[in-house]
């Protein structure tokens, strides 16, 4: 669990409460389970019903006395702050251990001030380390971090030791990578889409011998055409047109609803070094060859240079990925929910094929495969797709057409 | 040998008044009375009537007639008795001892020793019973002792005596009769304490505890106690609040991290309130928790000996204070 929901507050703002009281009742993905408070005193809120909280944010603070709560309400942030109600995390195991160290720590509600003692500040600051990240737990009040919680904070980072190695075995130096920013952000999406959906993963060869010699010709026109068309742009538009005649795959799905859409915004998984972007080319079904083409190339660019814009990712409705440039034949991709298909293209090998007459001749051969959400999408349908999208691939001059 | 605080403080009056005839010596019943704790006895009858002699209760008088003498080549060793009446001569203290040598150029000097017996002892009460150190570390250019024991107070007179500067010279009278054990061939050498020296009485490695006068046998005590439980408390004496020794204070709160002064005076205002100021200021980044006062409560102090008792930091206050910072 790394956040939680706040379903509802049991108690309103000023209560006075007990230690052992139900105070709040929370949901993860799961279950929706009752907090008790392990402290009596005057609540204040300060994370109301409805919100998501990280595991490890203060979601309220518990007074001890009437004087200790108003002088609360006076400043929005604590000086003489009491003991937080630990947050969501029930097993109060420590956060760190849950939630990998963000940083910088979130600042969408406003910077929550640490209280640390100098020291533990200076340890910090030199191991690189965000306090914000840092679980309180000693310190004369209990809720000031001091060197005591650093150290242990720094030594809980580090991998827990390895069995009894074999005597003879070499070193094995094991180096800590905090997963924070757009890594954690991946891990989590993987995650979830592999565990709330139905993923099935189909697959065909296509023989893409037209399709490379129609691009090549492109590239040949390419000054009168103002881009260079790549095969990735010619498999785009094929995938579009291939969208438009299924829409229960292009579509969306949150579990209750399917929401089918009549433009394809055509989700494109790009590699970059500080992880996956998935950012989106917008009615791309509406878009001429020339046009996909400076719509990816752009997209492309940016999500490398981490140039996109607020509203360029996560909403599509259909994800093409292309492997083709390494030596994979075919993966099984994953669903980018809430998403119901993704295709991915494969590399192109040349061999033996026969032709419609029967002689032998050397071909280009490509594997095209689909992960399709099988909730939502039937076998039967993932057949007709395929067999739309061979034929495209296949007579590719349908494809601009 | 087993040497009395007071005997200590009296050797070094003699010893510098063999020394340098310049040495002169006066208060309220210093001369045939020998002094009310009896630390000046036997003077007047060694040194004579011109170098030691009794002055009337004008406290102003004594202090600043020994601030003139001193600027027109004696060197007065002045008593004021009770630290308290201090306050009698606090305008030729603060003003006139304090400043002189700032205000009127290089070519005065003053070197002037102002003695008197401070804190707590036997029921005194509240006009007779105060330190007073803090009042004058107020006033720049005073230098203030404050001996813990009969062998830095041996040393540390000897070298307020010889000092060309002004110096306030406290001596905890609950101390006066406590022995120290000293090997002859040492207490008689000329053995003097450089002054702005601090003293680590014992080493430790959790916390720096700061005493200062009566409180440093206290401090060791509870550091005995402490050090059964586990909690290693280091003790440093500055013995010298102005000029005050931080290097070493210093030092040790970079190994402890962590900071205590234990005082006879009240705590606001008091010396641990301007330690534990320069120690967060200068030392924010070394320390793992506040710094602690432990002080007399701010009452006037009472006549009655149990409550005379408890208004000052005793060991087990000490250890208390202690332990609740490792908590």
């Amino acid at each position: 669990m790394v956040e939680g929901t706040i379903s509802e507050w049991k108690v309103p703002e000023g209560a006075l409460i007990q230690k052992g009281q139900v105070i709040m009742e929370y949901e993860n993905e799961k279950n929706t389970i009752e907090y008790e408070s392990v402290h009596g005193g005057y609540l204040h809120i300060l994370e109301p019903a409805g919100e998501t909280v990280e595991v490890g944010r203060p979601i309220a603070w518990v007074a001890e006395t009437k004087e200790e709560y108003e002088a609360l309400l006076g400043t929005a942030v604590p000086e003489a702050a009491p003991a937080p109600a630990a947050a969501v995390s029930a097993a109060s195991a420590p956060a760190a251990a849950e939630s990998a160290p963000a940083s910088p720590a979130p600042a969408s509600r406003g910077q929550r001030r640490v209280r640390a003692t100098g020291l533990a500040r200076k340890m910090a600051r030199e191991a690189g380390v965000d306090l914000a990240e840092v679980p309180p737990g000693s310190g004369p009040d209990g809720r000031r971090i001091a060197a005591k919680d650093v150290t242990a904070y720094l030594a809980s980072r580090k991998p827990a030791p390895a069995a009894a190695p074999a005597p003879a075995a070499e070193a094995d130096e094991v180096t800590a990578i905090p997963w924070t920013g757009v890594r954690k952000t991946i891990a989590r999406n993987m995650m979830t889409s592999l565990q709330q959906s139905a993923q099935c993963t189909a697959m065909c060869e296509v023989d893409v011998t037209d399709l490379l010699a129609l691009r090549q010709r492109y590239v040949e026109g390419e000054e009168y055409l103002g881009c260079r068309v790549t095969v990735n742009d010619l498999l785009c538009m094929a995938v579009c047109k291939v969208l438009k005649k299924h829409p229960t795959v292009n579509a969306t799905f949150d579990g209750q609803t399917l929401y089918s859409h009549s433009h394809v915004h055509l989700s494109l998984a790009v590699a970059t070094e500080s992880g996956l972007m998935v950012p989106v080319i917008k009615n791309a079904d509406t878009l001429t060859l020339t046009e996909l083409s400076a719509a990816a190339r752009d997209l492309g660019r940016r999500a490398r240079e981490k140039r996109l814009q607020n509203g360029e990712q996560g909403c599509g409705t259909c994800t093409v990925s292309n492997v083709g440039m390494f030596p994979i034949d075919l993966s099984t991709p994953i669903l980018n929910p809430p998403e119901v298909g993704i295709f991915g293209f494969g590399r192109t090998t040349r061999r033996p094929g026969y032709l419609p007459d029967g002689t032998l001749a050397p071909r280009d051969m490509m594997w095209v495969y689909l992960t399709f959400d099988h909730r939502v999408v039937d076998g039967l349908e993932a057949g007709k797709v395929f067999q739309d999208l061979q034929y495209l691939l296949e007579h590719p001059q349908l494809i601009t057409a | 040998m087993k040497v009395p605080y007071i005997k200590a403080v009296n050797d070094a009056l003699k010893e510098e008044m063999r020394r340098d005839g310049k040495v002169v010596l006066y208060g309220e019943d210093v001369a045939e009375f020998g002094g009310i704790f009896g630390e000046t006895r036997g003077l007047l009858e060694e040194f004579g009537p011109k170098r030691v002699r009794n002055t009337p209760i004008v406290e102003t008088a004594i202090v600043a007639s020994a601030a003139g003498a001193a600027m027109t080549g004696l060197r007065p060793c002045v008593e004021l008795m009770y630290a308290d009446f201090t306050m009698a001569a606090f305008t030729e203290i603060f003003h006139v001892v304090s400043k002189w040598r700032y205000m009127h150029g290089p070519e005065y000097k003053l070197p002037l020793v102002i003695r008197c017996a401070s804190g707590a002892s036997n029921g005194a009460g509240a006009e007779h019973s105060n330190v007073v150190e803090c009042l004058f570390m107020h006033a720049p250019g005073l230098t203030i002792v404050t001996p813990s024991c009969a062998y830095d107070a041996k040393g540390l007179l000897k070298s307020a005596i010889r000092s060309d500067n002004p110096v306030l010279f406290c001596e905890p009278k609950q101390l006066y009769q406590v022995k120290q054990d000293i090997a002859d061939d040492v207490y008689e050498s000329d053995y003097t304490i450089p002054l702005g020296l601090a003293d680590v009485k014992r080493q430790g490695r959790d916390v720096t505890l700061v005493a200062v006068g009566l409180m440093v046998p206290r401090a060791l005590e509870a550091a005995e106690k402490l050090s059964a439980e586990g909690i290693e408390v280091e003790v440093i004496d500055p013995r010298t609040l102005a000029p005050l020794d931080t290097d070493t204070i210093y030092k040790s709160i970079q190994k402890t991290h962590r900071a205590a002064i234990v005082e006879e005076s009240n705590k606001t205002a008091g010396i641990g309130a301007e330690l534990a100021a320069r120690f967060q200021e200068e030392q924010y980044d070394e320390l793992d928790g506040p710094v602690v006062r432990i002080a007399a409560l701010d009452v006037p102090m009472p006549y009655n000996i149990p409550m005379e008792k408890y208004v000052i930091p005793d060991v087990e206050r000490i250890c208390d204070s202690i332990r609740a910072m490792m908590k």
